[in-house]
């Protein structure tokens, strides 16, 4: 199993700067505002993304342990040569032993860099982390290619985003359909999911 | 907690430091800093009452009551660190709590857990762990590092 899609290992770096862009997020607002209802609450709040001061800093408004797991680099650290041996368990690359159940997951658009056997595996373990009704947020490319690394997004606002790309080269997209996500990830259910106009999809799961 | 990168820990370190850091220089608060040398490894319980740039390889445990902790470009950490503010430039495995503020440069790598009233992350740092944002605990605020010219 290559937990990247594209045969065991991430892209080389990029030579061109890669580009970015701007996109609405309404289901991102949405969760936002639904954050927002509980002000006395403590979240624990997973982000799977590399670390970001501008994370912290917009997850500041509330009251929080934000936990960064800065899963591409693991992935990316990993000694792949050692591909024909038994892939590396989730909990190896994602230690979360002592962490409380997390009440929000961000993945921005690392599903998208995973097979389905990654992405299967990386759902079960956070699933056995996160309380029932916890969120988890995702982009899906639905474009035939996408950056060929996961990118950066910059949180501007609850509602808008910027998208660093994390490369200028481009790598088939996996395209995961809703009814494939749900296969593969059966302790999520999508509750809300809208197609941006980049062609992003943005998905809001729900714990089941 | 976060068991991965790790290089060169070996039985090598020293017990209770034959340290001699270098002479200390005066901080811009008007106190002493004392650098601990890149050549310098420690092993063991680290006390202070001055600020401290470390540039070598320390193990165990780091206590500055009132003082800042500056881990350098050089300097290789695995410890729990309690100081009134806390610079990472360089590598650290440990928790860190920090009194007054922890700063992450763009060239720092923590894996650890964060406390402190001020966080900053400057673009680029790595940093695997949690920090904890409870405004009613502690009263932590953080704070993002100026974005670079790129972003």
């Amino acid at each position: 199993m290559a937990l990247f899609s594209r045969g065991g290992g991430p892209a080389p770096p990029s030579r061109t700067e890669p580009g970015s862009e701007e996109l609405g997020s309404p289901a991102f607002h949405h969760l936002v505002e639904t954050l927002e209802k509980e002000p006395g609450r403590k979240y624990e709040i997973l982000d799977l993304g590399p670390a970001s001061g501008n994370h912290i800093e917009f997850f500041s408004r509330f009251r929080c342990r934000f936990h960064v797991a800065s899963l591409e680099e693991t992935l990316a650290e990993w000694r792949w040569e050692e591909e024909e041996q038994p892939p590396p368990e989730p909990v190896r690359l994602l230690p979360l032993a002592g962490a409380a159940r997390f009440d929000l997951i961000l993945c921005w658009d690392l599903l998208n860099y995973l097979d389905e056997e990654g992405l299967a595996l990386l759902a079960g373990h956070l699933h056995t982390h996160t309380a029932r009704g916890a969120w988890m947020h995702a982009f899906v490319h639905t474009r035939a290619t996408m950056p060929a690394r996961p990118g950066r997004f910059q949180l501007m606002s609850p509602e808008r985003m910027r998208w660093l790309h994390g490369s200028a080269e481009t790598a088939p997209a996996p395209r995961y359909a809703q009814r494939t996500l749900e296969r593969l990830m059966p302790g999520f259910g999508v509750w809300q999911s809208r197609l941006l106009q980049n062609g992003l999809q943005e998905y809001l799961f729900q714990a089941v | 907690m976060f068991d991965k990168s790790k290089k060169a820990t070996g039985e090598a370190a020293q017990s209770p430091a034959p340290v001699q850091p270098a002479a200390p220089k005066a901080s811009p608060g008007g106190g002493q800093t004392t650098t601990i040398g890149p050549s310098i490894r420690l092993n063991g319980e680290l006390t202070g009452d001055e600020d401290l740039l470390i540039q070598g390889q320390v193990e165990g445990n780091i206590h500055l009551k009132e003082h800042n902790l500056t881990v350098g470009e050089q300097g290789r950490i695995k410890a729990n660190a309690y100081a009134r503010t806390i610079t990472v430039r360089g590598e650290l495995i440990g928790d860190l709590t920090g009194a007054e503020k922890v700063t992450i440069t763009a060239s720092g790598r923590v894996r650890g857990n964060l406390l402190a009233r001020t966080v900053i992350l400057e673009e680029g740092a790595s940093s695997k762990g949690s920090i904890d944002m409870d405004a009613k605990a502690e009263a932590p605020t953080l704070q993002a590092a100026p974005k670079s010219k790129s972003a």
